[in-house]
């Protein structure tokens, strides 16, 4: 192979070779990095909330006195919701995935340890709380509604729960031998006993840390607040009738409130995760811009590079160099380029990655990355080259015979 | 001399149309990556009230304890209503103001007009002094009117807009939650971005529509919509007196302390008072308290998420590949001049003087670049105020400052890339080109 007069041209003139070599080693530091991270927002935004997330809808209630029989208004609105066509259940809480609210306590194993195990969202439910949401029961059961009691803004203590359910990745994390089920918990000084295991239920709040997500617990409480957030689960397909005959409903029940927008839980979802969309559009088309200006750049220089040594290349033709070792020439050449670039790429994608995750909440990037990267390039440094090089091929061997042409 | 040099840049540029299209075209795809990133980052980061963000202090004092202390062993961001009320009597500042946010039904004065809701603010009336709140219409309420628990209110410009339609509501009645409050005063458009006053949620949220006084709100029992952090949940059986004597952190409180030597003070008096209340029994734990100015709470609140950073680093990086790449383009092109500039040298050119002529070239490729990056990041901005958070999209704009920094930005960059091939220009060897 001709590798040696390869690097013999690059060394008398490197500037170009560097410059290529360069871009290609900060564009895959900046694509390895950026495709990391938006594939882990890809993973976040993808996470099942647990609930019944196509049948679901939310609204908040705000009663305009401040004080008043919140218990039977509250009674009165969710037989009313419940009794809507097309709506298989509603319960009145404080909180939803994905929307926020609710509470967030320290879960312990003894009433002593007041710092807990890991913190958890907690949800208040009546007894209609677990098919309201849509829940997979996974072990033990449910409320029933005598184990409800009331929950107000001047009896506020959701810690004083008798029994309370918990999600399966709480129960693993506070008991990890499974046998999570009819075992206290603290969330406050008096315990409260595990009575059913859910399968899954996201936290209120949207967090980067994977396993707080999904530590959630269900405390039997009817809320009773000037403000309360409804969950209404309606029969598949129908959440749209059901959300335009709700407010008609509860304005015959009393007109001294404030009915919010109603959210299909579809929506609460997109709102939600507006910021990791918006991160993973705008970092995936600079990184696409990035990618095109990239090859541009060595179609560019190496169209240069051809039109310099059109001269050498029409010797070369003449000295009986076929066509192909030509394309040979320039594709081993750019191989050798990018390749360079490549390696440097990894180190810098590498330290990239490190400064990151010293500076930034960012977790370490797994080697694919950065070897997948290194490939992309190389294949995008072949194709670039394929237009150039062809012109190059063309070149006659007649050319060699002319003196001095100035080729551009 | 520079006219002469930048009548020979045009000339170049129309002569080597493509190749300088290109260029500028490069270079401007990575002015307008650069900057509309930066430009999330510039809205993020800007000071809200600049001319007093060293002057106003948020006072912490740890009432929660180690137990719910964060990770990081911070007092909680809020204080608890005794608290709040034993510094406000202990050591008036200047201005003061204890706050929290509440939401309130409005009830139009129009029947046909359903009621809604609107998000407000209890708070002392330092609140509107502090923070060099514009007033459109009247001011803020009385003392009296605070001792009195007066049911008053100040609105905000847009809700005045939807009730009044203009007209001067002063003296008016507003129906908050069934209650007539008065009208003593209405903003302007107001809203410092970040949200320094309240970075409990997004801290590019809105203001608020109402204000009422802190008391009036504490009187009727108004239960606060922000975060509340209680090591011990209070006593049910003692309902919202329960609540105010707890330790309980859910208050906002800001203090305004013109000179360093008042917040030096300041900051002795708040240990002294957690001190004092470990004593006597209330703190099981050593004193722990904070008094920060608005710029050192934004930094500690870290406004700014990490992810813009990552995006902006992005974007810089791009830029830096585009200026790589736009060095290649330009070095094509003074070669492809070697002849001309070889004529400069043997006619009596120094160096020095190519030098100078092919950089006034790039400071002419600046220019040209720096307008279309400027339209390529007005246009991204556009695009990102589609898929930016709503609160984001209200506010992200290229201002002034933008404009100058990307045009500053982009001759600057575009010079820098010019260096090089400019050098290489001048070491023609004139005697070569007379060759031909």
């Amino acid at each position: 192979m001709e590798i040696l007069p390869i690097f013999s041209a690059i060394r008398r003139n490197p500037v170009g070779a560097l410059l290529i070599a360069l871009q290609i080693a900060v564009t895959m530091a900046v694509m390895c990095n950026a495709s990391f991270v938006v594939a882990q927002q890809l993973q976040r935004m993808n996470r099942p909330t647990g609930i019944d997330e196509a049948n679901i809808l939310t609204f908040y209630n705000v009663w305009s006195t401040q004080s008043g029989d919140f218990k039977s208004r509250v009674q009165t609105d969710l037989a009313t919701l419940r009794s809507l066509p097309g709506v298989d259940d509603a319960t009145a809480t404080l909180g939803l995935p994905l929307r926020g609210g609710g509470y967030n306590l320290s879960v312990a194993l003894t009433p002593t340890d007041t710092k807990g195990i890991t913190d958890s969202a907690v949800y208040p439910v009546d007894s209609h709380g677990m098919a309201a949401f849509g829940l997979q029961l996974r072990a033990g059961r449910g409320f029933t509604s005598d184990e409800i009691a009331d929950l107000t803004a001047e009896h506020e203590d959701p810690t004083l729960a008798p029994v309370v359910l918990v999600t399966h990745a709480l129960a693993d994390r506070l008991f990890p031998h499974g046998d999570a089920l009819g075992k206290p918990i603290y969330l406050g000084t008096k315990p409260s006993t595990i009575i059913g295991i859910v399968d899954r239920m996201q936290a209120a709040h949207v967090s980067m840390a994977s396993d707080l997500m999904e530590y959630s617990i269900l405390v039997p409480f009817q809320w009773e607040g000037s403000t309360t957030l409804y969950v209404v689960r309606t029969k598949p397909g129908q959440y749209k009738s059901v959300a335009a005959a709700i407010p008609p409903a509860l304005a015959r029940i009393s007109r001294a409130r404030v009915i919010g927008n109603i959210n299909p839980f579809v929506q609460t979802r997109a709102d939600a995760y507006r910021p990791f969309r918006a991160m993973v559009l705008i970092l995936s088309s600079v990184c696409t811009l990035l990618l095109i200006i990239t090859c541009l750049g060595i179609v560019g220089l190496t169209t240069y590079w051809v039109s310099q040594r059109s001269r050498q290349i029409g010797i070369r033709r003449a000295l009986g160099a076929r066509q192909v070792d030509i394309l040979r020439y320039f594709h081993t050449e750019n191989f050798l380029v990018v390749g360079a670039g490549a390696i440097a790429g990894i180190i810098l994608g590498d330290a990239t990655n490190v400064l990151a995750v010293e500076h930034f909440a960012m977790a370490r990037m797994p080697q694919v990355y950065i070897l997948a990267s290194a490939l992309i390039m190389l294949v995008l440094g072949q194709l670039s080259v394929l237009w150039p090089s062809f012109r190059a091929a063309k070149v006659p061997p007649a050319l060699a015979t002319r003196a001095q042409v100035e080729h551009r | 001399m520079l006219a002469y040099y930048f009548k020979l840049a045009f000339n170049s540029l129309r002569k080597n149309l493509a190749l300088s299209c290109l260029t500028i075209a490069t270079i401007a795809i990575g002015i307008g990556a650069s900057m509309s990133t930066y430009t999330i980052y510039h809205v993020m980061s800007g000071d809200p009230i600049p001319w007093k963000s060293s002057e106003l202090f948020v006072p912490q004092i740890d009432s929660l304890g180690p137990t719910v202390r964060s990770k990081s062993g911070e007092p909680s961001d809020l204080l608890s209503y005794q608290d709040a009320i034993a510094l406000q009597n202990a050591r008036p500042a200047l201005h003061q103001a204890a706050m929290y946010q509440i939401q309130l039904t409005v009830a139009p004065a129009d029947p046909n007009q359903l009621p809604f809701a609107v998000s407000a603010r209890a708070s002392g009336a330092g609140f509107f002094s502090m923070f060099d709140t514009p007033f459109a219409l009247g001011t803020y309420w009385s003392k009296a009117d605070e001792q009195q628990r007066a049911n008053v209110a100040v609105l905000a410009a847009g809700l005045a807009d939807r009730l009044f339609h203009g007209e001067n509501p002063l003296g008016k009645a507003i129906t908050l939650n069934q209650r007539d409050y008065r009208i003593v005063g209405v903003l302007k458009p107001w809203n410092p971005s970040p949200r320094f006053y309240d970075l409990s949620g997004d801290a590019l949220a809105q203001s608020d529509a109402v204000y009422i006084p802190f008391t009036t709100a504490i009187d009727h029992q108004m239960a606060s919509i922000g975060h509340k952090f209680c090591a011990i949940m209070p006593d049910p059986a003692q309902g919202w007196q329960g609540l105010l004597s707890s330790n309980c952190a859910w208050l906002q409180y800001w203090v305004e302390l013109p000179t360093a030597g008042d917040a030096d003070n300041y900051r002795q008096f708040l240990q002294q008072y957690a001190t004092d209340q470990q004593r006597a029994g209330r703190f099981g734990w050593p004193a722990l308290t904070r008094l920060r100015n608005v710029r050192e709470w934004l930094i500690y609140k870290h406004v700014i998420p990490d992810e813009i950073r990552a995006v902006m680093a992005v974007g810089f990086s791009f830029l830096l590949v585009c200026l790589i790449n736009a060095i290649g383009l330009m070095l094509a092109k003074f070669n492809g001049r070697t002849s001309d500039l070889g004529v400069r040298r043997a006619l009596g050119a120094s160096k020095r003087d190519v030098v100078v002529q092919c950089l006034a070239e790039s400071a002419l490729v600046g220019l040209l670049s720096g307008v279309a990056g400027l339209a390529l990041t007005l246009l991204a901005v556009a695009a990102e105020r589609n898929v930016v958070s709503e609160s984001l999209a209200k506010v992200i704009h290229v201002d002034l400052v933008l404009v100058l920094i990307t045009l500053l930005l982009a001759e600057i960059a575009t010079i820098c890339a010019g260096l090089y091939p400019a050098w290489r220009a001048s070491r023609i060897q004139p005697a070569l080109q007379l060759k031909m």
